[in-house]
């Protein structure tokens, strides 16, 4: 409730949880920056003032929720391998991704830095702050297995991007929208952002991007915050036909002035017929294939619905092909992940 | 199988394929056996307020199986420690695509058999998953185990005749974790229950005359 209060329970129970077996070396840094600040924080003189404590406070909290999510080893590993492939693509910075189960039907993937914070406003500090920017996952529990479902983290990495970068924000500058009131530029900035994200999403995941914003929430309307599901899906579908349109225009234009890659085709859809008519995984073969994953098992999963499946699926309830299309697809990301650790080190 | 017949096997298209994946070492191909090595999910055993784990789903204080296990994940290289008396279940880090014909005998290797864990279990043809292993130790110290170990070896032996093999009916097909035991999903059960109660609500002299008859 008060701020010293919280900060002094945060330090204890990061402390014990960098005391968990198996801690993982990369979070434990951070970890241990977090204690070592929340106590320069608490024995500063002349002390912070409170409202700084507070944010502080609330930046801490957020981070513990994840490093303790990421150090519970229940997080969804092969989501979290693929967002690493695509992060890599957009930030050059080190990253070091944490994961937190959700309990309700939430996806998120948002900047969690507390570093900034410290270094901007709590200027006295004068220890080494990690390098390594801190990216907060959050994964319905439900779906820990069911990286298929999670197709959608791609759309929220979009958005994550679009903040890190202020690629919407740019779009205002390069396309303005005069003669409207304040209400209404925020309703289009939010529009803006979505459509971002979706063809953000659908550079790496392709189709199984309509399939999941279907999935959702089929018949949307227009909102203040989002467009109209059926208006989402046309502009991802003209996006993966290949269609030049203004709004495309628009945010290639925006990512050029910022200096990042332009929004193209980054999967390729891997034939994981042959492999998952047999049950089995199928064997990635590069980076491009990772992502393709996604659209690959999405229509398998669409075709088995549509009474085109494999025998295997002739006879199952819809539960049992959904996990087992789904358990393919997490490992045929795991083998992967193994081979590249596997590979990487000489014999 | 020997070496040849296997590798003979793992190059095959059809349903007489042998499927290993991932093969991270063409040596872990032996002569007579395929190492195999830990998987990277466990579900360990954990003590709770109920004295026993039940299998009979109409005891009212039944509670499913997997509610006695913890789950957790490591990464390939990371540790894991086996408690004595502790049990373990986890999955070889490969997947397994046995053929129609051929079952398979999966064993601890020697060397981890010298420290108390033993493994024996038979792999039905036509299996598709990551083999399911029962971890325990019997030694009396805790062992700590590597995630990618060859810890295990697998030995095929051909049938004579081929058999189709496979479904969703069975109970552990197309796992890639460990899976607790469904033992209370028998439909014995059920069977064995309803004998038990008419036995209980026999009066004696019925039961023996039953007996005599």
């Amino acid at each position: 409730m008060h701020p010293r209060t919280d900060l002094a329970l945060l330090a204890e129970s990061l402390a014990h949880l960098s005391k968990t077996p198996y801690f993982n070396r990369a979070i434990e840094k951070h970890a241990y920056a977090l204690i070592d600040v929340i106590k320069h924080a608490l024995t500063s003189s002349p002390p912070y003032d409170d409202e700084i404590l507070r944010s502080f406070a609330d930046k801490v909290w957020t981070c513990h929720r994840y490093l303790q999510g990421s150090t519970t080893k229940e997080a969804p590993y092969e989501i979290e391998y693929c967002m690493r492939h695509a992060i890599s693509d957009w930030l050059t910075d080190p990253c070091l991704v944490t994961t937190a189960l959700t309990d309700k039907k939430d996806f998120h993937l948002k900047p969690g830095d507390p570093w900034d914070f410290v270094a901007k406003t709590m200027d006295r500090y004068t220890g080494q702050l990690p390098q390594e920017k801190l990216i907060f996952i959050g994964v319905p529990r439900i779906y820990k297995h069911m990286p298929l479902f999670c197709a959608a983290l791609y759309h929220e990495l979009g958005h994550f991007v679009d903040l890190a970068r202020n690629v919407t924000d740019v779009t205002f500058l390069t396309h303005p929208v005069h003669g409207v009131s304040d209400g209404v530029q925020e309703v289009l900035q939010n529009h803006r952002r979505e459509h971002f994200a979706d063809l953000f999403a659908a550079c790496y995941v392709g189709s199984a991007i309509v399939d999941s914003i279907h999935a959702i929430n089929p018949h949307a309307d227009h909102s203040n915050t989002h467009p109209a599901t059926a208006t989402r899906i046309e502009v991802i579908r003209s996006f993966l036909a290949g269609e030049d349109f203004d709004e495309l225009s628009m945010y290639q234009g925006a990512l050029q002035k910022l200096g990042l890659p332009r929004l193209e085709q980054r999967y390729a859809v891997p034939a994981i017929e042959t492999a998952f008519d047999d049950i089995r995984p199928y064997t990635v073969a590069d980076t491009p294939e990772l992502h393709g994953m996604m659209a690959a098992g999405w229509s398998y999963l669409g075709k088995v619905k549509s009474g085109d499946g494999p025998q295997w699926a002739a006879d199952a309830n819809q539960l049992d092909v959904v996990r087992i299309v789904n358990d393919l697809t997490e490992k045929s990301i795991r083998n992967a992940s193994i081979r590249s650790l596997w590979n990487e080190v000489p014999q | 199988m020997i070496r040849n017949e296997i590798l003979e096997r793992l190059s095959r298209t059809d349903g007489l394929r042998l499927g290993i994946e991932p093969l991270l070492d063409e040596k872990q191909i032996g002569e007579m056996t395929v190492d195999l090595r830990l998987g990277y999910d466990f579900l360990v055993s954990i003590v709770t307020r109920r004295p026993y784990i039940g299998v009979a789903r109409d005891d009212e204080r039944f509670r499913p199986i997997s509610t006695y296990f913890q789950p957790t994940r490591r990464e390939l290289g990371e540790r894991f420690i086996l408690y004595p008396d502790q049990v373990v279940l986890t999955t070889t880090l490969e997947y397994i695509a046995l053929p129609s014909d051929c079952y398979a005998d999966v064993l601890t290797r020697s060397s981890y058999t010298r420290l108390g864990i033993s493994v024996s279990t038979m792999v039905q043809p036509g299996f598709r998953g990551c083999f399911s292993i029962e971890l325990f130790n019997h030694g009396n110290n805790p062992i700590e185990l590597v995630v990618g170990a060859k810890m295990f070896q697998m030995r095929l032996t051909k049938l004579s005749d081929g058999l189709s093999y496979g479904g969703l009916d069975r109970k552990y097909f197309g796992n890639v974790r460990p899976t607790p035991s469904r033992a209370a999903d028998d439909e014995d059960l059920q069977k064995l229950k309803s004998i038990s109660e008419r036995q209980r609500h026999q009066v004696p002299s019925e039961a023996g005359n039953a007996d005599d008859g």
